[in-house]
Formats: C-alpha cells, sequence, structure tokens
C-alpha cells in the first residue's frame, strides 16, 4: 500500500511545482478536481430538525443515485424501527436500519440505530455501545472520523440542523483527510448551532440551503456513473 | 509553504503509520500479556486506543506500545478501556419481554437448564435474567454461567452492587420487560447503592474466559452474548459462533445484540429464528 502513495506524492509535488501564478494549490484553482473525484460514501449527520431536513434531501435523490449513504440521525435511546420506515415513504432508495459488519451497497441509506454508533470500515459498518460522545450515542463525530479513517479523500460529509456541537470534529477529521464537507445554510436550518459549530471548526466546501443539497449531491456524483 | 495535496497526502502516510501502530501494540499485548485484541474490529478499536493514549499523556500508539509492554499497571488500563461493554439491566426490555413469552415456556420442558452469559460486564445482565427466570418459577432448576475476559468488571459483578442512580431506568426497563413484581423488591438502597438480594446469584457462577483464545468449557442450553461480537471483525465473529455452536444443546437458544446478527456468519444455517427482531435463535442441526 505504502509504495502507491510515495509514488503519488512525488507526482502531486511536481505538478504543484508547475501550478500557474496566482492559483496557490490545485483546490483554489476553478478545476475543481474534488468535484471529479469518483466518491464512494456520503455522511450525514443531524439532529433537531433533521427529520424534516433529511426528508429534504433523500426525496430528491433519484433510484439511480448509486453512491451509498450513512446516516446518523440523533434519536431516543428507545426508539423502534419507526424511523427506517418514516424514510421509506420519502425516498426512492433502500433505506435501512444498520445491523453490525453489513457490507455497504450501492443505492443504500444506512441509518444509525437507537442507542449504537454507527462506525465505518472499508467495504462494510460496524456498531457500538462504547460511551456516548459529544453527549449522544449515536454520535456524528464518531460516524465522520471512521468514515474519513476508512475511505479518506472519498468520502463526502454533510451537517445539517442541530442544536449542539456533534459533526463539528468530524467535518475537520474529513477535511483533512481529503474529503468534501458540506454544510447546511444555518440561516436555512431549524436549530443552527451545529451546522455553525461545523463551519467554524474547519474549511468546508460549500454552505448551501437545504433545498439545494439534494441537487448538488446529484451534480457532485454524476461523475460516479 | 505545502499546498493541500500535500498536506492531504501526509495524512494519508499518517493513517499508514497508525495502521503499522495498532498491528505492533496488538501483536504486543498478545505475544507479552496473552490477550489477543488483533481480531478486534478496526474502528472501534483504533477509538478506544486513541483514548487511552491520550488518558496516559502520550502522543502516539508507539509509546503507549512503549508503556504497556514495561508497566504491567499501565496494560491493566488498557484492559479496561478495551474491554469494558456498556450495559444495563434489562438493556433492550423488548429482549427479555420475548424471551419470557417464546423461550420460557421451552425451557419449562426441561428437567435442567444450563445458561451461557458470555460477556456479561459488570452483570446487570445476569441479574435481569436471575429476576426474569425466579418470577417465571425456573430459577431453581437453572445454572447461570457468567463470563468475561475482564476479572476487574467481574468482581463488580459478583459483588451485585450497582449505583442508585441507574435504578429508575432499570425500573422502567424492568416494567416494559414484563416484569411481575415490583422492582425495589430485588434491592436494598444503601447510600448511593442499591444492593441486590444475595438470592439472584446462588446459582450464578462468575468466571474469566476470554472467548477469543479460551475452548468450550460445557455445554448449554441457552448462551446470551449481547453486543460483544460486535467489537470482534468477521473472522473473529465466526471463530466465536463456533466456539458457541460447540458449546450448545440441540435445540438451545442463542441470544444476541438488537443489532447483531449470525446471517453473515458461517453458523446461519444451524439456527433457525425464534424472534428476527429480539434476535432469538434455535440450534436445529
Amino acid at each position: 500500500m505504502s509504495a502507491p502513495h510515495r509514488q503519488q506524492t512525488t507526482d502531486n509535488r511536481q505538478r504543484g511545482a508547475s501550478l500557474p501564478p496566482g492559483i496557490r494549490s490545485w483546490s483554489d484553482g476553478r478545476v475543481l478536481p474534488e468535484v471529479k473525484r469518483h466518491y464512494e460514501l456520503i455522511v450525514i449527520g443531524c439532529s433537531m430538525g433533521g427529520m424534516h431536513a433529511l426528508q429534504t434531501i433523500l426525496s430528491v435523490l433519484p433510484k439511480e443515485f448509486c453512491v451509498p449513504i450513512a446516516v446518523v440521525q440523533h434519536r431516543y435511546r428507545t426508539s423502534n424501527e419507526g424511523l427506517p420506515a418514516y424514510f421509506r415513504r420519502h425516498s426512492h432508495l433502500n433505506i435501512v436500519d444498520t445491523t453490525d459488519k453489513e457490507w455497504i451497497k450501492p443505492g443504500t441509506v444506512y441509518l444509525a440505530p437507537a442507542n449504537y454508533h454507527l462506525l465505518v470500515e472499508r467495504g462494510e459498518l460496524s456498531l457500538s455501545v462504547d460511551d456516548a460522545v459529544a453527549y449522544s450515542r449515536p454520535s456524528i463525530d464518531v460516524l465522520f472520523e471512521s468514515a474519513a479513517d476508512a475511505y479518506a479523500s472519498s468520502v463526502v460529509g454533510i451537517v445539517l440542523t442541530g442544536s449542539n456541537a456533534d459533526g463539528a470534529r468530524g467535518a475537520a477529521r474529513i477535511k483533512s483527510r481529503g474529503g468534501f464537507m458540506i454544510v447546511q445554510d444555518p440561516a436555512t436550518a431549524e436549530s443552527p448551532s451545529m451546522p455553525q459549530a461545523a463551519i467554524d471548526a474547519t474549511r468546508v466546501d460549500r454552505i448551501l440551503p437545504l433545498d439545494r443539497i439534494g441537487p448538488f449531491l446529484v451534480e457532485l456524483c454524476r461523475s460516479n456513473a | 509553504m505545502p499546498n493541500d495535496n500535500t498536506a492531504i497526502l501526509d495524512e494519508q502516510t499518517k493513517a499508514d503509520l497508525e495502521h503499522i501502530e495498532i498491528g505492533l501494540l496488538t501483536e504486543g499485548i498478545y505475544r507479552h500479556y496473552g490477550f489477543d485484541f488483533r481480531d478486534y474490529s478496526l474502528p472501534s478499536l483504533r477509538r478506544r486506543i486513541w483514548k487511552r493514549v491520550y488518558a496516559e499523556g502520550l502522543s502516539t500508539i508507539s509509546g503507549l506500545l512503549e508503556k504497556v509492554l514495561h508497566d504491567p499497571q499501565s496494560m491493566e488500563r488498557l484492559l479496561l478501556d478495551l474491554s469494558i461493554n456498556t450495559t444495563a439491566m434489562f438493556r433492550d426490555p423488548t429482549f427479555y419481554l420475548a424471551f419470557r413469552q417464546k423461550v420460557v415456556p421451552l425451557l419449562r420442558t426441561y428437567p435442567f437448564v444450563r445458561i451461557w452469559h458470555a460477556g456479561c460486564s459488570t452483570g446487570e445482565e445476569v441479574y435481569s435474567m436471575a429476576i426474569l427466570l425466579q418470577e417465571e418459577g425456573l430459577y431453581d432448576r437453572c445454572r447461570i454461567y457468567a463470563t468475561d475476559i475482564n476479572e476487574a468488571v467481574l468482581q463488580k459483578a459478583k459483588s451485585g452492587i450497582f449505583p442508585l442512580s441507574t435504578m429508575q431506568e432499570n425500573t422502567s426497563n424492568y416494567i416494559t420487560a414484563g416484569g411481575h413484581g415490583t422492582f425495589s423488591d430485588y434491592y436494598t438502597a444503601r447510600y448511593d447503592y442499591a444492593i441486590f438480594r444475595p438470592s439472584l446469584r446462588e446459582n450464578v457462577v462468575f468466571a474469566q474466559h476470554n472467548l477469543v483464545t479460551d475452548a468450550s468449557f460445557n455445554h448449554f442450553n441457552v448462551i446470551f452474548c449481547r453486543n460483544v461480537l460486535i467489537y470482534f471483525n468477521n473472522a473473529l465473529q465466526d471463530r466465536v459462533q463456533e466456539l458457541f455452536l460447540q458449546s450448545m444443546e440441540m435445540f438451545g437458544i442463542l441470544g444476541l445484540g438488537r443489532k447483531e446478527s449470525i446471517k453473515f456468519t458461517t453458523v446461519a444455517d444451524n439456527y433457525e429464528v425464534v424472534d428476527a427482531d429480539e434476535k432469538l435463535f434455535r440450534r436445529t442441526r
């Protein structure tokens, strides 16, 4: 594994050296290499107001949308299986309440089960009952950090409405591993503090009003086809 | 000034190094102490290791390796971090309700019932099962073998003393789980603790057992292993499920955590479903 990475480092440094004057880095250029990248996983975190926000996004994703999506929506410990059924009514995609070691399949939305953390490994999902992180289990940070560790630059992270700061650390990890970060415009969020915390924690790629996020994902992942 | 891509590649190098260091740490612990975390599920293992790195005032996993090899006390602390699973009395109450309704009638037909609670942690769910069996009039012919890798949590489990602050939640779980009596009858409150009736552990044997390295030690009519296998990777889950199968009487009952499954393991064909949502299975071959 390490040899190809080392090779890539050299390549990029050489390319970096020949950047046109005035452009500090490739991501500053309008080339937008990140937009053309092949994305393998989308992770979404939301809390207060999240049901509506998620529904808004999931309902515009078409049946052919094949990038898998893992979602942490803060919910009560004892809440039952009602959440997947709810989203199924509003989405063309396959919605599942995640089981431990489930394979990550295209066209599927994986919801974190109540009272478990949802973590990402390459190709599969796992669960834990470790202590709450940022007062939450499931925790958005846990999902995002593990996704960044497993998928590095091929992750898209999205922080939506919520009234705490869960997801901010995770957003920073996704950015540091080269992933793409979208945050809901706090002005359009039912509860603005969570998206604001993510914006404050790292340099996010896009701050979008809620109704633009779904269409943007469709565009962003079109090159995957 | 390095551009962003260089910074990201440095992050990739760091991630590769971390992978190597986790491998070295688990190998070192295995060779020196015999605890085998090599096939633990990586994302949770990584989080728990880093938590201990920072708690010890260190900055790298290699630093932690050096410390735990030369300082057995720091190994004890790491062992607690890596092996404790949070639990509660009647955790997932509907599981206990399903057990009462669907499994207890089967157990009534047996003269004697051996139950293995694998990975019992601090014992809350062992006491829950003892209460349930007492209420169903089955406890006298049951023996519960409650095992865990970690001696420290077993001591807690043996004491039967739990924080009083958790009793409100425990009581509500007990009621949802179909409890017949009054939950507070099962314990005595002393200061901030609830001391559970010693009669509940009369037929319980607490013993250290390592699911990863130890063999089968008896045959059982019921095996519980809830929210432990989620910490293992696929290969290790298969191995432990084989161990359960070897230890399971024909028509014995396997109870897993709510979001665990046997369908991804090699023993899937040996069981039929008793309750799909509550993850209760019955050995049929």
